[in-house]
């Protein structure tokens, strides 16, 4: 019983790892994506 | 567009076949393997963490190819490629390095031994988080590429040495708890391991996937920053 | 002119720099010395298990001094651009390499030559068995050392962060060279029965790898 805790623990804290990476990847990228967006706007209404 | 568009295909297939075999893999780890003898059902650990450390070395060698590639072509993707295959390296070392001792506790009573495994991939997450300072520490691109890929040389060249001079320091030292590769594994769970192996791998490359994308984005604004400017 | 002559030219500036001020070799000499003595307070333990101690003891001191003398080898040429002047004379690159390893390392051999001895005496340990095996281990690890510290100290001055950035680039690397320099150094106090020439090999395998490795490389980093 005490060792199926210890697997317990691996797994979840593998998993949780790996989910919050991917997670904070998605972040990442939407964030630069409007970042990107608004730059291009920028230059759009400055060339136009 | 359409090499947009093909990309964000190939990162959803990717997605979903890695997502379908960390299933079957989690499913052939917990359930379809035998329980190990002696160490019970702990030893369920050992797959998602061999096979960590596993993609963590392999990510770290891809660093070290990148890194020469990017000294002799100059080119800015093999750059990319270098650091974000480091980032990830760290991760999966990260996983290796909280499940080791959670594996260990239980069987060997005792969170950390100096097995030369466990030290050599210690010194390895040490060597590639100093591998992301030295890119934070410097401001222009081209240099951060250079200092890092000297650096990214260097470090791999060590892994060796590292390897050999802990397994002597070992084996010399009486009481050396365990190899932990002393498990003849059985062929169900010689299955789970390669399961769980080839679905890190893919997870591997779903990640480089997606950080590169997200390094060329940063690279896309950089140069709208400098058009704007100049 | 020939790679050696080369090297010996910048090797005497360097030399003649330091004995202009002989700032550096004070300030290391007393930093070390100071280490010496808070070890002497914070460890108080009988001879028997001093043996076993002192070895790390000696080789974590040289590596805090050693620390000190790299931070202050390359950022000291960047005042008045001086590095700039270094890269612009014709010669190769790594010939910069090879002088600043051996002036660092002579530093390193001076520091020792004072500190050392004092170890002995503050700690009331009685010297090493093998004394030969002793200056043959200290000369090498601490060659090993400053062939990678050298190094790395030119990457981390072209860094904005540069003297706190050495320590953590420069440690992990030369993990190798300390366990076997501390138990080779344990060996010639005939502590360690067998296993000490192994190590040595260890250290001379490291210590080529990691000469060729940086003159190979050098010339990356010093681009402008």
């Amino acid at each position: 019983m005490d060792k199926l805790f210890y697997l317990f623990l691996a797994y979840s804290i593998i998993w949780v790892l790996i989910f919050g990476y991917i997670l904070r990847l998605g972040k990442k990228q939407a964030k630069l994506q409007k970042e990107l967006e608004l730059f291009k706007e920028v230059i759009n209404s400055k060339s136009s | 567009m359409t090499e947009n568009t093909r990309t964000s295909l190939i990162e959803k297939v990717l997605a979903w076949s890695t997502f379908l075999t960390v299933f079957v893999a989690l499913y052939l780890a917990l359930v379809y393997a035998p329980t190990e003898k002696t160490m019970g059902d702990v030893q369920r650990i050992f797959y998602f963490h061999v096979a960590s450390a596993w993609v963590g070395m392999m990510a770290f060698l891809v660093v070290f190819v990148a890194s020469i590639a990017y000294l002799l072509t100059r080119q800015a993707n093999w750059d990319i490629y270098a650091y974000t295959s480091a980032e990830i390296g760290v991760f999966f070392t990260t996983i290796v390095l909280i499940t080791g001792p959670i594996w260990a506790k239980p069987i060997w009573n005792t969170w950390w031994t100096w097995d030369p495994r466990l030290t050599t991939t210690l010194i390895l997450w040490f060597l590639y988080l100093a591998y992301g300072k030295i890119r934070l520490a410097i401001g222009e691109e081209e240099k951060k590429a250079r200092l890092a890929a000297v650096f990214g040389i260097l470090a791999f060249a060590v892994v060796p040495v590292d390897f050999f001079a802990i397994r002597w320091w070992r084996t010399m030292h009486p009481g050396a708890l365990v190899t932990s590769n002393g498990i003849a594994l059985a062929p169900d769970m010689m299955l789970a391991f390669f399961a769980s192996l080839f679905a890190f791998t893919l997870l591997y490359c779903y990640l480089m996937m997606r950080s590169v994308r997200i390094e060329r984005i940063k690279a896309e604004i950089r140069l709208l920053k400098e058009g704007m400017f100049n | 002119m020939s790679f050696i002559r080369k090297v010996r030219s910048l090797l005497w500036k360097e030399i003649r720099s330091e004995l202009q001020g002989k700032e550096m070799l004070s300030t290391m000499i007393v930093f070390s010395l100071l280490v010496v003595v808070v070890f002497g307070f914070a460890i108080d333990l009988n001879k028997d298990l001093m043996g076993g101690v002192l070895p790390g003891i000696i080789w974590i001191t040289m590596t805090f001094a050693g620390i000190l003398c790299l931070n202050r080898s390359f950022t000291a040429e960047q005042q008045n651009d001086c590095l700039y002047g270094l890269m612009l004379c014709p010669l190769d690159r790594s010939a910069i390499y090879v002088a600043k390893t051996i002036m660092n390392l002579l530093l390193m051999v001076i520091v020792e030559g004072v500190t050392i001895p004092l170890f002995f005496i503050i700690f009331n340990y009685p010297g090493p068995q093998q004394v030969g095996l002793f200056v043959i281990v200290l000369l090498l690890g601490t060659y090993c050392f400053m062939a990678v510290g050298t190094f790395l100290a030119a990457l981390s001055s072209a860094t904005k962060t540069g003297e706190i950035l050495m320590p953590i680039l420069l440690i992990p690397l030369i993990i190798p060279v300390l366990l076997s320099a501390v138990i080779v150094t344990k060996g010639s106090f005939g502590l360690v029965v067998s296993g000490a020439d192994l190590y040595l090999k260890i250290l001379v395998v490291y210590g080529v790898v990691f000469t060729v490795l940086p003159m190979l490389l050098f010339d990356y980093l010093l681009e402008v």
